[in-house]
């Protein structure tokens, strides 16, 4: 077990606010009612919808097909009839199409009593495909479809496969729970995933915090025959982002607007490596995640498995409800995660928390003008200069901003987090990216 | 349930550190009040007087800024802050005309003509007292001597510096504790009974004036003359992070080299016979290395950059008090180097991540 | 005085932009860009060490022996305006493309009061020939470092939310008053103590 890496320069050291979780074994949420399933919840196309009002549907039937080249399968959570087709605003507050199932039926499909011993044999091409069928999707915030990351062109060399556990938001602590509850399914996932990709060698990457997590992964790894090193990296956020972890663990600094593969390596978060268990080895498609439930708001924070299209409110409720009114409810991590202003939004692929944070918690602030104080520029882990680049992005001097870096931004947050003039930072420099985007789309 | 229509749609991040402007600003008037409560008691009720009229001129200007402006900022602190400084850097008997001056200078024309705070790079009451000092003979004299000094010294003394430059040449003295020695500068009776109990107990030959010097019973500006209650109240600074070391440490580094090795040469004794301790504990070198050089607009806004800034408020600092004519010179080389702060911001940041450079493809 | 004094003079305490306001036309007009700024200074540093011994020559050779002192004024721009020429003919001579860049500069190079007033005060210091040509050079020099300080700023402000009626050529005087100001710290006290 190595020492104490990090990132060289930028991020933020703050309180994790885990304790609040962290205890908490994973339970099922309680089945909803009535799922609103969007057919939006990847990265790239929506999916086309299979089903029309009026249909019954299985757990875990298909209800959405492949759209494109950049899209992926979306399935029933729960057994029962198709309601409607409606539009619905997702967490991030994108639009999109949604199945409406209302619960009717039998669960027996997915009972988990032991899975069949798959030996080593599955080719790598097999694995992919059940990947796609299995609407599998990296849950770690990217939601890129897993068989397209894993489509590794040919001859491209694989030099290391980073398995990210670190979950560096506070409050989240999901994959935790994952890593200490089901180390023979990661590990038998890791297996699969490097089947895949056919890396020179494996990480697990993990915040100091749980070194003591990984034992058992590590032996079970070992036993499957695909031995694993861990590594604590400190506590500091964003260290969870692909590119700060890659520049901890291996030194590499992935150039700007390229994948992990340009520097030999591939990332997956932990818990796609659990929805690649159970889509190669239990025929399981992705329709339930772990979803941290927390915040200074909550009554009694826990993890939850919960099935896509679950209205948020019902988690907060199964928690023991709101003790306070909250300040903000986040769907996501605190730093990047959304606002949640309807609580009927429903849960989906890329919801790994719940957060009622309290005033007190979120220290909001009115705008007041910059004081020069360059605390944005000590913590921005990719070496901009924040509150230049907003300066230039307000004054419509948008050759200046490209040229120092604007599209670098990858919004973590550490910028807004720590200005004492609570200039919107990222909210600034989003929109400035965006308006530079479309300038040169219409080029 | 809905909750939309309570509040604007928030952007992440969530969540923030607590610190706020109107923290920092009050924070850092709070860490000077208990230097300038010592001017006031020292060199009494005159002083008080600069200073309300400073604050009260300050104050005005920021509310017509304010009006003209149509957006309020009184509040945030910083107008009482610069109202302060100015109060403070002044000598207690000027006529009231030059703290309003300076002040109205400050705020009206070095912040507010700029956009208010944060845009103006000029550090708004050092360019005030300057304005004041250049413009008004009056305004570089006015010493009170101080209460300690009891029984009263009688004929007007001038701060030490302003004694020392005068007479440095001509005094025949190598460096300026013997000078002031010599010349029979009045030492206050607690010191001389301080430095006596610290002879008897612990051995330590200190010089009264030193002791002087240190406590602030002296005469001079009303805020400068007390560096231990200066370094006190900074304490409070850096331990909430609202000032890092980076500044002082340059700026005091190589102003206390550079005095050492030319310090002796006014008085004609060498080179390496200057007399660090002595500049250090005098003038305004406490309230510039821990309060004005760190003002944040004014000064860089990377590591690597405050540590140029202080190094060269440093070293204009020690060429100042040594060759040029106003005795204390560490106000002028942090307006100087105030100049070169948004060249410095231009050539000093941080290296980008993934060695980008010039426009990435999009 | 020494060559040293000389230089330190007329850089720092009577800088012919901020302590004696000559030449405020090409310096607000160049100091948008660092870059534009640092050509110009250079340009005029050029032309004004040339010019300083050129009209020291004139002095000497012309009005001098011919006792038409009251000529100088009108002799030294001529001078002036002919070396500005023959630079300009020379340079065109060498690289097209240089002149080209630096033709933009040639309407703030010829009638430029700051060059002329650098002359007609090293006439009036009575500098010989070499002083003359490094109190040129000096006070070009001077001229350089405010542009450069002047342009730094103004990039900066360009990003600010100056009040909208004091934008571009208000603020930018301003500041170059602001920079005079602090510039007052340099006088003949500090320079006589400093090189003794």
């Amino acid at each position: 077990m190595s020492g104490r890496k990090t990132f060289p320069s930028g991020g933020i050291e703050l309180a994790s606010r885990k304790s609040l979780s962290r205890g908490s074994a994973i339970r099922n949420a309680l089945i909803p009612p009535i799922a609103t399933v969007p057919l939006l919840q990847h990265l790239g196309t929506q999916a086309l919808c299979l089903v029309k009002p009026g249909d019954r549907v299985e757990e875990g039937m298909a209800i959405g097909g492949a759209s494109g080249p950049i899209s992926a399968r979306v399935h029933s959570p729960i057994p029962g009839v198709v309601t409607e087709i409606a539009e619905v605003t997702l967490a991030s507050g994108q639009r999109s199409l949604a199945v409406r199932i209302e619960l009717d039926g039998s669960f027996s499909r997915f009972q988990a009593r032991g899975w069949p011993s798959l030996g080593p044999d599955l080719p790598a091409e097999e694995i992919v495909a059940l990947l796609a069928d299995g609407g599998v999707v990296g849950l770690g915030g990217a939601l890129l479809p897993s068989h397209l990351k894993l489509s590794i062109p040919k001859g491209e060399p694989v030099d290391v496969l980073v398995v990210n556990a670190v979950e560096c938001e506070p409050y989240l602590t999901g994959d935790y729970r994952l890593l200490v509850e089901k180390p023979r399914e990661l590990a038998e996932g890791i297996r699969l995933a490097a089947r895949v990709c056919r890396p020179k060698e494996i990480i697990l990457a993990l915040d100091q915090s749980s070194d003591h997590a990984i034992e058992a992964l590590a032996a079970a790894a070992a036993q499957a025959g695909c031995p694993i090193s861990a590594i604590g990296l400190r506590s500091k956020y964003p260290q969870g982002d692909e590119k700060q972890l890659l520049k901890a663990l291996i030194g590499r600094e992935i150039p700007p607007g390229e994948t992990p593969l340009a520097v030999g390596a591939i990332v997956v978060n932990v818990a796609t490596v659990y929805a690649l268990f159970e889509a190669v080895v239990l025929r399981k498609p992705l329709f339930e995640r772990v979803v941290t439930v927390s915040g200074g708001a909550v009554r009694s924070p826990a993890n939850l498995k919960v099935r896509f299209g679950t209205p948020i409110g019902s988690l907060i409720e199964e928690c023991g409800g709101l003790k306070t009114v909250p300040k903000r409810i986040v769907a996501g991590g605190p730093f990047i995660g959304h606002t949640v202003l309807d609580l009927s939004t429903p849960v989906t692929k890329g919801v790994s928390g719940v957060v009622a944070l309290t005033a007190g918690e979120v220290h909001e602030g009115t705008r007041t003008p910059c004081i020069g104080c360059g605390r944005c520029i000590e913590v921005c882990p990719m070496g901009l200069n924040p509150i230049r680049l907003l300066k230039q992005v307000e004054h419509s001097l948008g050759a200046e901003a490209l040229e120092a870096g604007l599209l670098d931004c990858k919004e973590c947050g550490c910028c807004s987090y720590v200005c004492p003039a609570r200039v919107p930072l990222v909210e600034g420099l989003r929109l400035g990216k965006r308006a530079a985007r479309s300038a040169e789309a219409v080029r | 349930m809905s909750l939309a229509g309570s509040e604007p749609l928030a952007i992440s991040p969530h969540l923030h550190r607590e610190i706020t402007t109107a923290r920092i600003m009050w924070g850092v008037t709070a860490c000077l009040l208990p230097a300038g409560l010592w001017g006031v008691w020292q060199f009494g009720p005159r002083a008080l007087l600069v200073v309300l009229v400073a604050l009260l001129a300050a104050l005005a200007g920021e509310l017509l800024v304010g009006l003209l402006r149509s957006r309020p900022t009184v509040r945030d602190g910083s107008a009482f802050l610069t109202g302060l400084l100015v109060g403070y850097l002044l000598p207690p008997g000027v006529p009231l005309y030059v703290p309003a001056a300076a002040s109205l200078f400050g705020i009206l024309v070095v912040k507010g003509s700029f956009g208010g705070l944060g845009n103006n790079w000029m550090n708004p009451a050092i360019a005030g007292t300057v304005f004041a000092f250049f413009s008004w003979s009056a305004a570089r004299r006015g010493w009170i001597a101080p209460l300690a000094w009891s029984p009263p010294a009688g004929a007007s003394w001038a701060e030490p510096l302003a004694f020392v430059k005068s007479a440095a040449l001509t005094s025949g003295a190598h460096g300026p504790i013997e000078l002031l020695a010599s010349a029979g500068y009045p030492v206050s009776r607690f010191s001389q009974a301080l430095g006596g109990w610290l002879h008897g107990a612990l051995g330590l030959g200190i010089d009264a004036h030193y002791l002087d010097l240190l406590f602030g019973c002296v005469p001079g500006s009303i805020g400068e003359v007390s560096p231990l209650l200066l370094g006190a109240g900074s304490v409070y600074l850096f331990r909430t992070g609202i000032i890092t070391w980076h500044v002082p440490a340059s700026l005091g580094g190589t102003f206390l080299v550079l005095v050492a090795v030319f310090g002796g040469l006014p008085y004609g004794a060498g080179f390496f016979a200057g007399n660090p301790v002595f500049h250090l504990l005098s003038g305004s070198l406490a309230l510039s290395a821990l309060y004005m050089a760190c003002d944040p607009a004014t000064s860089p806004m990377t590591a690597k950059g405050k540590l140029i800034f202080g190094a060269g408020v440093g070293a204009l600092g020690a060429l100042l008090r040594l060759c040029g004519s106003a005795p204390d010179g560490l106000p002028l080389a942090i307006i100087l180097m105030n100049i070169a702060t948004p060249l410095i911001n231009g050539l000093t940041g941080p290296g980008r991540f993934g060695g980008g450079s010039g426009r990435p493809r999009a | 005085m020494s060559y040293v004094g000389i230089i330190l003079t007329l850089v720092f305490v009577n800088n012919v932009v901020l302590s004696q306001l000559l030449g405020l036309c090409p310096l607000v007009s160049a100091s948008r860009r660092v870059e534009s700024a640092a050509i110009l200074g250079f340009a005029v540093t050029f032309v004004s060490s040339l010019a300083a011994l050129a009209t020291w020559a004139v002095e000497r050779l012309v009005l001098l022996p011919l006792d038409i002192g009251y000529f100088r004024i009108v002799a030294f721009v001529l001078t002036t305006v002919g070396l500005v020429r023959l630079l300009d003919f020379l340079v065109l001579r060498t690289s097209s493309s240089l002149r080209a860049s630096l033709q933009v500069y040639l309407p703030l190079l010829v009638p430029n009061c700051a060059v002329l007033g650098i002359t007609l005060i090293a006439e009036r210091s009575g500098y010989g020939a070499l002083e003359s040509f490094v109190a040129g050079a000096a006070a070009g020099a001077g001229f350089l470092v405010s542009i450069l300080l002047l342009a730094s700023i103004r990039e900066k402000l360009e990003s600010e939310w100056v009040p909208r009626p004091l934008r571009g050529l208000p603020i930018a005087l301003i500041s170059a008053g602001l920079i005079a100001l602090a510039f007052l710290a340099f006088d003949k006290a500090l320079v006589k103590n400093l090189i003794g």
